[in-house]
């Protein structure tokens, strides 16, 4: 029936029913009052799905209303009621005032489109009492819609058309790597004439996550649509299913998303010498040792293993000494199994290894190479600091002249190969910085391998000095200061002093009144100034010699001589005159501390009585003897020697003297060569021959055999000698 | 040696029956002989008198081992591997060799230098001088076991004490011109020996028991007794020697580098001598003086014991 027609009757029914019903209608849970000729809308939740509403008509009148057995529903044949059920056993309905008709309205569309009825029940009212009249005849009536959802699940992927989705359908997504992102839409349509209800969306599945959906429940009105997005994301490369579960009003929509991750959308081979290998992702390319200079090259070979197109936007690398060659523009898109290279370089600058990452598109690898070299460096120690040679000068503590300072130079090699040091020396010809403990050159310095040698610098003069250390043609300035070393403190000589007697053996020693910071050296010198003009020669020191060496150490003030001794002793020796002895001092590089008035020692032998050491027979016949005397003369002169001969006890002869004059014979002596050679030392051999008084004696007579012994004294115009006596028996 | 013109004396006459007259004297250089100066192999002049003496020029070179008589100018020595005999050391150049006596270790001279004992590696064997060429007077075979040394010989070199070393042990024998090696009951360890002048007496320093010990009647029965006990600080006696009045003991302690003098009688420590060095022997050189040292380095003068008095040690420097 058209609608027009319907809503007529509606207009008309309103206007024929005078009685008072109170109509309530119970749908969907709720109650609610409604009037006569009011419009009943009835949504269902889907096609076969009924929607009801229960109506509960109370007369409200005074008299009685009768309803006739059946209503009348026209229009869809979606709606019924159980008011025409069941039909052949009803009879009117009366209704006395407060009596309530109840009958059920029900919706069961079959197609989703609108659908439009009318119930219409039809009733006779009797007149009020006291009156009379005909029964006032109305009609119940009710316009009835119904509506009924449509709702449709669809998957669109990416650059992709809208998919519809049956429950238990899959949907695949693209290959997908491992840590992108692939995303499909899902779409829910209501295509029907009534709203549906999304009651619940739920995914299952690892590495997929729901997107954008919204609160829910969610009504979807007629002709809206309900998206959210489903998320791929793996983690690790293979395949990965998830369920997808959308609740619709009361219905359970299932759909299967299927993905597959991975790692690469490419393959990597590396090519040395035309060999392929292959390269796994997070790969080492190793270039080994190179050497420092010298370039190797490798080939990377890419190949797109996806099934769809895929992009590299960037070939990245780091690092000095690498390099990419021959590579493709990016981003470059490589058509699934498309192969493209590029060429990887390791020029290393220096000794040193280098590890570097190589960026393909998303694809990671280490690439390592170790430079081959030597890498040489240079240090130096001083006073046990290590002091790194950085701008090529090495400097010394500063000290004052006579002193040495020595700084320790290393040479080390951080590198990788064996390097070499053919030449080390220094500018300086005046010995003020020296080399000392070098290695046999050249020297090979192996990696992590050094050597040392010492530079000592001992300045002649105050001041700065400066040179250049050489090493295999690199300069090092070497830089010292000096201060003047300090001055000599005063000194004495111990020991013999003044007057000494001749023939003697006395000691000396040197003591500075004070100690000195540095060691010290000098040299004792011995002069003579002889009375009459003849040097002994055996006046020397005991080291032998005129001059003797000794050294004072630092911070000590006694002078110490070869023998290790603080004492010396010399030989004053058998002539007059003076002994001087005069030191100097110097430091141990040769700077002078002597004073210009240097305090002397001065002994003095004077001039005395000859002096006799020994007597003796040196021959003796019967009538004669010789008598040998040694001895010695300061002032080399002799007179006369003296010779007391005494006779044995037991004889008669009593007491000779002879009174021997040698004036000129000593004179001679003293002035040869001979004698120069000993001083005033002499031996004289004095021949006697004897006989008894009153001449000559008879020739058997044994005359030195009467004689006990001789006394000898010598004489000078010094006065006498000692005596020394002799036996002669 | 210098000649002068003969000149008549003048003649005094005290009450005596005694006249004459003295004749040309002779002056000459003093010397005091000559020593062998290991440092340089030299043999060389000692100029002068010890005390204001000291090394001339080597009158013989190359000297591997030298013994210089009392005399102070005969020597036995070895050069170029061969014991030569030098009758005269000065007039150098005039050697012996001595073809059939092995190489000699040491060697004691008697105090008028006509003879000489010598001790080889296996021989102990007498010297005399003669006109000509030395004499071989006698010869005793040692055994080779252990080690001999030469403790002291008599003032003829007529007798000779012994050393020998047989591992830890040293044991003491006697030998002489007649008699051949003769071990000697005597316990403790004999480290120096002196004969008494004119005497068959000797005196040994034990080192073992730090005891003088005396040995009389050495030409018959040797006996052995104790003369006296040396102090504490007496470290290690090396080497003894006499005075000439026989008064003084003069023992070498190497422990100590001094040079103790003792009384002879008594032990009565007397005076000590410091040494710059370690004395290891007394080199007789003269009567009454005897080399303390060899020359180790060219500063260091020889060193010589005066025995006479108190005992002084007075050094001879090498020359510059």
């Amino acid at each position: 029936m058209p609608i027009q027609r319907l809503l007529l009757l509606a207009v008309l029914g309103a206007m024929v029913a005078p009685a008072q019903f109170l109509v309530r209608v119970e749908q969907n849970g709720q109650a609610f009052t409604s009037s006569n000729g009011s419009v009943l809308g009835f949504n269902s939740t889907g096609v076969g799905q009924t929607s009801s509403a229960v109506v509960r008509v109370t007369y409200l009148g005074q008299t009685r209303a009768t309803f006739a057995a059946i209503p009348q529903l026209i229009g869809s044949k979606d709606f019924s009621t159980s008011a025409l059920e069941p039909v052949a056993l009803r009879t009117s309905i009366p209704l006395q005032p407060l009596e309530t008709l109840t009958f059920t309205l029900r919706y069961t569309p079959t197609i989703t489109e609108a659908a439009v009825g009318q119930f219409t029940w039809t009733y006779t009212e009797e007149p009020r009492g006291g009156t009379t009249g005909p029964a006032v005849s109305g009609a119940l009536a009710f316009t009835l819609t119904g509506t009924a959802p449509s709702l449709v699940v669809s998957s669109t992927l990416a650059d992709a058309n809208a998919t519809p989705l049956a429950s238990g359908a899959t949907v695949t997504l693209p290959e997908t790597l491992v840590n992108s992102n692939t995303d499909v839409t899902i779409s829910i349509t209501n295509r029907g004439s009534g709203s549906g209800q999304v009651n619940a969306i739920n995914l299952t599945g690892t590495g997929f996550q729901l997107l954008a959906v919204p609160l829910l429940p969610f009504t979807l009105a007629s002709g809206t649509e309900l998206r959210f997005g489903v998320r791929f994301t793996p983690r690790i490369p293979g395949a990965a299913t998830a369920s997808l579960k959308i609740t619709l009003d009361k219905t359970e929509h299932t759909t299967t998303i299927q993905g597959s991750a991975l790692l690469s959308a490419f393959t990597y081979e590396l090519l040395r010498d035309g060999v392929a290998a292959p390269l796994a992702l997070n790969g080492l390319v190793a270039f080994g040792d190179v050497r420092v200079g010298e370039r190797s090259s490798l080939v990377i070979q890419f190949r797109n293993v996806a099934t769809l197109p895929s992009v590299i936007n960037n070939i990245l690398l780091g690092g000095t000494g690498f390099s990419i060659t021959e590579g493709p523009f990016v981003p470059l898109t490589l058509q699934p199994q498309e192969v493209r290279t590029f060429t990887l370089n390791y020029a290393p600058v220096e000794p040193v290894t280098s590890t570097v990452r190589l960026l393909i598109g998303n694809d990671t690898f280490m690439v390592t190479g170790r430079g081959m070299g030597a890498q040489l460096r240079y240090s130096y120690a001083v006073g046990g600091v290590d002091v790194p040679v950085t701008t090529n000068s090495v400097s010394f503590p500063p000290l004052s002249t006579g002193q040495t300072a020595s700084v320790a130079f290393t040479v080390s090699n951080r590198g990788t190969a064996a390097g070499s040091v053919v030449s080390v020396g220094v500018l300086d010809t005046r010995g003020v910085f020296r080399l000392r403990s070098l290695p046999a050159l050249p020297a090979t310095v192996d990696p992590d391998g050094r050597f040392t040698f010492l530079v000592d610098f001992t300045p002649l003069v105050a001041g700065q000095a400066t040179t250049t250390l050489v090493i295999d043609g690199i300069g090092f300035v070497l830089n010292g200061f000096s201060s003047a070393p300090p001055p000599l403190p005063s000194y004495q000589f111990t020991g013999a002093s003044g007057v000494q007697q001749p023939f003697q053996q006395p000691s000396f020693g040197l003591s500075l009144n004070a100690p000195y910071p540095q060691a010290l050296r000098g040299v004792l010198t011995l002069s003579i100034t002889p009375e009459n003009f003849v040097t002994d020669p055996a006046v020397q020191f005991s080291t032998g010699g005129r001059s003797v060496a000794f050294t004072i150490p630092a911070n000590s003030r006694e002078a110490v001589f070869p023998s290790g001794a603080t004492r010396l002793q010399l030989q004053t020796g058998t002539v007059a005159g003076t002994i001087v002895i005069e030191p100097t001092f110097l430091t141990e590089n040769g700077t002078d501390l002597t004073p210009p008035t240097p305090t002397r020692l001065s002994l003095s032998i004077p001039r005395t009585a000859p002096v006799l050491l020994s007597a003796r027979v040196s021959t003796r016949t019967a009538t004669g003897l010789s008598i040998n005397v040694t001895g010695y003369a300061t002032g080399r002169s002799l007179t006369s020697l003296e010779f007391e001969f005494k006779g044995d006890e037991s004889t008669s002869l009593g007491t000779a003297r002879f009174t021997v004059s040698v004036s000129a014979e000593a004179l001679v002596w003293f002035q040869s060569a001979a004698s120069q050679a000993l001083g005033s030392q002499f031996t004289v051999d004095v021949p006697f021959t004897l006989r008894l008084d009153g001449g000559s004696s008879p020739p058997a007579t044994d005359i030195t055999a009467r004689l006990k012994s001789v006394t000898v004294r010598a004489v000078s115009d010094l006065g006498p000698s000692n005596t020394l006596q002799v036996a002669i028996q | 040696m210098i000649m002068t013109p003969s000149r008549l004396t003048a003649l005094i006459l005290i009450a005596s029956g005694l006249a004459g007259h003295a004749q040309t004297a002779t002056w000459s250089a003093p010397s005091s002989g000559f020593v062998h100066d290991t440092l340089t192999g030299a043999i060389r002049p000692v100029l002068g008198f010890v005390g204001a003496a000291y090394l001339g020029a080597p009158v013989l070179e190359q000297v591997t081992r030298a013994s210089i008589a009392p005399n102070q100018h005969t020597a036995i020595i070895e050069r170029d591997g061969a014991m030569r005999w030098a009758r005269d050391l000065r007039s150098p150049d005039r050697l012996e060799t001595l073809d059939r006596l092995p190489l000699v270790r040491e060697a004691r001279w008697a105090a008028d230098s006509a003879s000489v004992v010598l001790m080889t590696a296996e021989e102990l064997v007498w010297l005399v001088q003669s006109d000509t060429a030395p004499l071989l007077d006698a010869r005793w075979n040692l055994d080779v076991e252990g080690r001999w040394m030469i403790l002291a010989a008599d003032s003829g070199a007529q007798r000779v004490l012994l050393a020998r070393d047989e591992g830890e042990q040293r044991t003491l024998w006697l030998a002489s011109r007649k008699s051949p090696p003769v071990k000697l009951a005597f316990l403790g360890r004999p480290t120096a020996a002196v004969f008494l002048a004119a005497s068959d007496t000797a005196l040994v320093a034990d080192a073992a028991s730090r005891q003088i010990f005396r040995l009389a009647a050495l030409n018959t029965t040797p006996e052995t007794a104790v003369l006296f006990g040396l102090s504490p600080e007496v470290g290690d006696p090396v080497a003894i020697a006499l005075s000439p009045d026989a008064a003084r003991l003069f023992v070498a302690d190497r422990t100590a580098k001094l040079i103790r003098v003792l009384n002879a009688a008594t032990g009565e420590a007397l005076a000590e001598l410091p040494l710059e060095f370690a004395p290891h022997e007394f080199t007789p050189t003269a009567p009454g003086r005897f080399l303390l040292n060899v020359r180790e380095r060219a500063a260091q003068p020889l060193f010589f014991l005066h025995t006479a008095n108190q005992g002084q040690i007075s050094f001879v420097p090498a020359g510059e």
